[in-house]
Formats: C-alpha cells, structure tokens, sequence
C-alpha cells in the first residue's frame, strides 16, 4: 500500500459533526474572490493548489482551516512562481499585524 | 470552544457580518498583506476583486431551489437538468462556473447525500459558499462510512429499508441532490416550491420543509 495522503480522510472515525455554522468574514469573501481571479488570470490552477494542501505536515494540517489552507496554499504557490517575494511578504504581514488597523490597501 | 466564541453576538447579525469589530487575526494580516502586494504589482486591480465578490454573491441556495422547484413541475426541465445540470442552470439565468455538474434524483429507494473527501469541493454557482459542516474533518471522515450516523445528527432519520448513496465530489465533478416533492404540494407555485428547498436538502443532510 502507498502512504495515504494528508487530505485522504473519507473513511476515518471522527467525533460529532458540528451544526453550528458561521458567517463567512469579509476578508475571507475577499479571499476566495482573489484566489478565483487568480484561476481566472491562468496564474494559478486548482490542482496546483491541491498540491500544496497535500504537502503540508500531517500536524499542521490537523490544525488547519478550510480559510488557512486556502491562503497559505495560494501564497506558497505565490512564491513557487516568482509573483511573490517571500520576506517581503512576511514583512508586510507583520506589520499590518503589528498596527492591528485593515486600511492597508 | 471558549465561552467569548460562545457569547460573540449570534443574535444581532443576520446573514451580513462586519468585521471592523473583530480583532485583526494573522491570517487577515496575511490575506491584507497579499491583497496589497498584487495590487501593487498590477496582477489585479482592487476593483476586480469587488467585481468578483459581487460576483460569487450570486451563488446562494436560492438557485438551486429555483431549478429544483421548475424540475418538480417541469417534467421535461427535470429531465434536462438530470441531463446536463449546467445547461439547465444557463435556462434559469444563472451561470455555472464549475467544471461538471450532476444532478441525482432522491427516490423511493434510494437516498443521496453528497461529501468532498478530500477538500470541500461544492457547487456555489447553485449553492453559495459551503456550510462548515461541509469543510469539517469530522463531516469529511465519516459520511461515507456511517451516513445514516451521520444523518441522525442532522435529525434526519432514513428508514433502513431506503438505501443511501453517498457521492465523492471532486473539483473536476460536483455533485447536486435533486430531493423528492413533498406530498401535499400539488397546489403549490414554483415559488413556494422553491422556499421549501433548503441548502442542506441539496446536499442530502435533510429533507425539504414540509408545506405548512
């Protein structure tokens, strides 16, 4: 047998589906808009999104969310192709964190 | 789960959240960082991506009601839809961007439900943004092995004499559940067909509301 992939789940035993839903977070609307112009642009495809989803770590998966997978994926694939600069990307992460304010853009 | 996620304001907002309330998170500082940056770089405008949310809007269960709703009147609209789900989609105005859409049929016999195993692969065109029960591991994991379990939690409860299907969807093939018309609709419009169609129920996690 391979090794099952990270994402390969179907089957396993796990606790309660939680019903409790939540309303999606503007960045987050805003995120998956950008990832689709992305598709769109042909900058990015969606099975080289899975990709990078399939090569995370089995424990930093088990924490993941469906939000942070779908933007650590895109950034990662970001940097993979140069449209990126991955420290200063970083940096400029860091300190919108820092000020703690949204008006960045 | 902390008492503060409990307390956040459930009662106050309805479908629209704001965000300027909500401390800013790593991962919005991330996604602001990246916004700005592909902005900058001319990759895309700022504008696009209002277009694009105003965009993705469109997807809600809604759509999915209004087809569904014309199939349970329609006989030749059902068949086509059954035939080729994004065409039918194109009759009712509404444009589907998924690669491929099949629709199955809820029968007697037969109930359906529909998983994304391996990510969180989900009609929005017809549906909107998937619920969290559909993202979860837990949803993920077990649907295909205990649905009926599964559906219990939903209060749904299929007798044991109706087999229950579960269907894989994936990102080049999506899956939508077409639930039987409800007994006591005879006389009921397209419309209020539709409002008894709910997301869950395309999806197979429930049954369509029952008439008043």
């Amino acid at each position: 047998m391979t090794e099952k992939l990270i994402t390969d789940i179907g089957g396993d035993s796990a606790g309660v589906v939680p019903q409790e839903g939540r309303d999606q977070l503007f960045w987050e609307k805003q995120m998956i808009a950008t990832f689709n112009l992305l598709q769109v642009k042909g900058i990015v495809v969606t099975d080289e999104f899975r990709r990078t989803v399939e090569e995370m770590s089995a424990e930093y998966y088990a924490d993941s969310t469906f939000y942070g997978r779908r933007l650590d994926g895109m950034v990662q694939l970001l940097i993979e192709k140069g449209v990126l600069d991955a420290d200063g990307f970083d940096k400029r992460a860091e300190k919108i964190l820092t000020a703690g304010t949204r008006d960045h853009v | 789960m902390s008492n503060d996620e409990h307390n956040h304001d459930h009662d106050n907002h309805a479908t629209t959240r704001e965000d300027d309330d909500l401390e800013l998170t790593e991962g919005e500082a991330r996604f602001l960082a990246l916004k700005g940056l592909l902005i900058e770089q001319g990759v895309m405008t700022a504008d696009e991506i209002r277009a694009r949310m105003e965009f993705n809007e469109r997807g809600s269960p809604h759509q999915a009601a209004r087809m569904i709703a014309r199939a349970w009147i329609d006989p030749a609209y059902k068949e086509r839809m059954l035939d080729d789900t994004k065409a039918a989609a194109a009759e009712l105005g509404i444009e589907a961007t998924e690669a491929a859409l099949v629709t199955i049929e809820n029968t007697p016999e037969r109930h359906n439900m529909v998983v994304c195993t391996l990510c969180s692969c989900y009609p929005r065109s017809l549906l909107g943004e998937p619920p969290a029960f559909y993202v979860s591991k837990a949803y993920r994991s077990r649907a295909v092995r205990e649905p009926r379990k599964v559906l219990r939690e939903f209060g749904v409860e299929i007798p044991e004499t109706v087999d229950i299907a579960v269907h894989d969807s994936n990102a080049d093939l999506r899956y939508v559940i077409m639930p039987m018309r409800p007994a006591g609709t005879e006389g009921l419009s397209e419309d209020d067909l539709a409002a008894l169609i709910t997301r869950d129920s395309v999806v197979g996690c429930a049954l369509p509301v029952e008439p008043a």
